[in-house]
């Protein structure tokens, strides 16, 4: 999987470059619109992770450039916080989704992820650790494939979790995941075990072995096989 | 005391004072003019007695006989050394005038009445009292010296002065009063344009700094004034936005670093290799890392909504909002064995900003959950006041409140009532900063009342319901 990452700040690229690359994915990184759309037009990329404010021609411009010669990459785009004009712009313009800065590696895992289940592998759009499914399309959880009832908060949570498998996910990031930014996380945070506690009964996890406790930052799951 | 009160009592006291002296000057010519007139004249006819008397000596005085008319109609007495009286006209008999050692004039008042002296008056005077004009002169005959003493009756001037007195006094009263309508009708010109001034300057405030006072161009000091306060507005107008602006700005260069540090510690926790007494360490510096991006956002948030620019208003049932966000906060109430309970009327419908109002309750149920204290009460009552199309929301709680001299401080940026405390739970102290300009943005009022170490109470009114 090939990632392009378009920020200013090149602090920012290599860590987050450093991540990504952890994760296997193959990273290629521009510092201005320019050096990004030049990086486009050369060769294909399953996901592109645009920032606004850009010296030169900025994410919008990018964007619409690139809309505008029908490449359909995915693209995130990393917005200003609270400003819901840029959010909509970058919408209209074809953004796929959008992340505000500061944001957490889990939350921007999590959301590549789903872009590239959306995009290109469409065959296996599932979810699965062990004998647990899960259709990020659907909505649906299934186990041993009967269907289980989760609430829509536990859902969230599994399938974060299964966004981010393998790493350990904070009870604070899952809180921002989950509520949002106009709840509390540190207050919410409080919260995450209560749901845990009943996504773990929910889905038959007994001894804890699917949603795996991490002390000190808390939860992960932890299955190589899909 | 108002301007216009002083204006008026000032230009009220300065005509009075005017005319009282004008009055006076009047009334004393007026007093003193037919005294002096009578002084010559008793001045003359004393001269003219002198120059045609005839003493005899050690006798009586006579006049010569063609100069008889003189005495009438004045009263006149000649005294000698030995105070003899050697000469008298006829009225000496009917009335006793003392003589006073003196050059001037003077008034001697009787009690009777005009009619005894001139019967023949006319009858509207006739029973007023007689006064008396006296005159003495000293002079000298054949070598002997005699006091000469004259007078006139004249109509008793103290009630005619009096008359006149009481007359000006009126008069000045009624000056007065047309001076104070005058003062009070004047000082409300002068001061309209100063009213109209100050009710402009009155509406400015941190969400009207593009009002100004219209100028009128006459150049006049309260134009001068109008220009100044305007120039001050420019100025102020000025600081607010570059205010606004450098704290939205320095939020905004923040993110970058901070999205570097939380995404670089978030990593280094994935790592099981960290020794285990680094590791605590590593959290708390994540700890704080998080403290801090969640700083930033809601500085951001804060600066979005200071400069206005996000209000998208929608038809919802406020009820919904009220229960969805209550039920977030269910596992951590039944944590902290908090009771809750939620008192609405039905089915209030409102338009407003729904994102907004969400994170409103959001923020103060927040607040009273992490001020409260364990098996503490939380109760939320909510009532529309179709009158004013307000909804009225009362957030009661059980928590530690606010002493007294803070209570409009809780609504400041930072404010913190118990740093460690709130500090332990992750707040940015600006939660209830938010929550004011949410509400200010809707048009309502909200206030926060307490009884420290027993209970607070946010008291909030929006004027937000839907007209059906």
């Amino acid at each position: 999987m090939r990632i392009l990452l378009v920020d200013d700040d090149p602090d920012l690229r290599a860590q987050v470059e450093r991540v990504l690359s952890g994760e296997r994915y193959l990273v290629e990184m521009a510092g201005d619109g320019d050096e990004a759309l030049e990086k486009i037009f050369a060769e294909p990329y399953d996901v592109i992770i645009l920032d606004i404010m850009l010296p030169g021609t900025d994410g919008f411009g990018v964007l619409k450039e690139l809309r505008e010669e029908k490449i359909d990459t995915p693209v995130i785009m990393l917005t200003a916080r609270g400003d819901v004009e840029d959010r909509v712009q970058g919408l209209d313009l074809g953004a796929d989704d959008y992340l505000a800065k500061p944001f957490s590696m889990a939350e921007l895992l999590a959301r590549i992820r789903a872009l590239l289940r959306r995009g290109g592998n469409t065959a296996h759009p599932v979810l699965q650790v062990r004998n647990i499914r899960l259709d990020p399309k659907s909505r649906e959880v299934t186990r041993d494939g009967a269907l289980i009832d989760l609430t829509p908060k536990e859902f969230l949570l599994l399938e974060f979790l299964l966004y981010n498998r393998n790493r350990a996910v904070s009870r604070f990031t899952m809180a921002e995941h989950v509520w949002g930014d106009a709840f509390d996380p540190f207050i919410m945070s409080n919260n995450i075990d209560v749901h845990i506690k009943n996504l773990r009964r929910k889905i038959g996890d007994d001894g804890n072995e699917i949603v795996r406790s991490v002390r000190g930052v808390g939860y992960m799951i932890k299955d190589g096989e899909e | 005391m108002k301007i216009r009160h002083r204006i008026t009592l000032w230009i009220t006291f300065a005509g009075i004072l005017a005319s009282l002296v004008l009055s006076l000057i009047v009334f004393f010519e007026m007093v003193e003019e037919p005294y002096e007139l009578l002084d010559q004249e008793l001045a003359r006819q004393a001269d003219a007695l002198i120059s045609n008397l005839r003493i005899l000596p050690k006798g009586p005085a006579s006049l010569a006989a063609n100069r008889q008319h003189f005495t009438s109609p004045y009263w006149l007495r000649i005294i000698d050394r030995q105070q003899r009286t050697i000469f008298a006209s006829e009225l000496v008999a009917t009335v006793d005038i003392p003589v006073r050692n003196t050059d001037e004039g003077y008034s001697v008042n009787t009690d009777i009445p005009l009619r005894k002296i001139f019967p023949d008056m006319e009858e509207d005077d006739r029973d007023e009292l007689t006064a008396f004009r006296v005159r003495v002169f000293p002079f000298e005959y054949s070598g002997e010296r005699f006091v000469l003493q004259i007078a006139r009756p004249v109509e008793n001037f103290n009630q005619e002065t009096v008359e006149l007195f009481t007359t000006i006094e009126l008069g000045l009263v009624a000056s007065g009063i047309v001076l104070l309508l005058i003062g009070y009708v004047t000082a409300g010109r002068i001061l309209a344009p100063i009213r109209r001034i100050n009710a402009i300057a009155g509406t400015f405030n941190e969400k009207t700094l593009n009002i100004r006072i219209p100028l009128r161009d006459n150049r006049d000091e309260l134009d001068e004034l109008a220009a100044s306060l305007n120039a001050m507005f420019d100025r102020l107008q000025y600081s607010f936005v570059r205010q606004k602006e450098f704290v939205a700005n320095a939020a905004h260069e923040l993110k970058t670093p901070i999205t570097i540090l939380r995404v670089s510690l978030e990593e280094l926790l994935q790592c099981d290799t960290i020794p285990e007494k680094e590791r605590g360490g590593v959290e708390k510096l994540t700890q704080t890392v998080l403290r801090m991006d969640r700083l930033v956002r809601n500085l951001l948030d804060l600066s979005a909504l200071e400069m206005d620019r996000t209000q998208g208003r929608e038809n919802f049932l406020l009820n919904d909002l009220v229960r969805e966000v209550i039920d977030e906060f269910q596992p951590l109430l039944q944590r902290m064995r908090i009771g809750c309970t939620l008192r609405m009327e039905e089915a209030m419908r409102v338009w407003a900003d729904r994102e907004q109002l969400r994170r409103l309750f959001i923020n103060l149920m927040d607040n009273a959950v992490k001020y409260n204290r364990e098996g503490g009460e939380i109760r939320l009552q909510a009532v529309s006041r179709d009158a004013t199309g307000e909804v009225q929301v009362l957030l009661f709680n059980t928590g530690e409140g606010v002493p007294a001299a803070d209570r409009d401080k809780v609504f400041d940026q930072f404010y913190r009532v118990e740093k460690s405390r709130s500090t332990a739970f992750g707040g940015s102290g600006l939660g209830l900063t938010l929550s004011k300009r949410i509400v200010e943005l809707h048009g309502g009022r909200i206030v926060l009342e307490s009884k420290p170490g027993q209970w607070t109470q946010i008291d909030m009114a929006l004027p937000i319901l839907s007209r059906s």
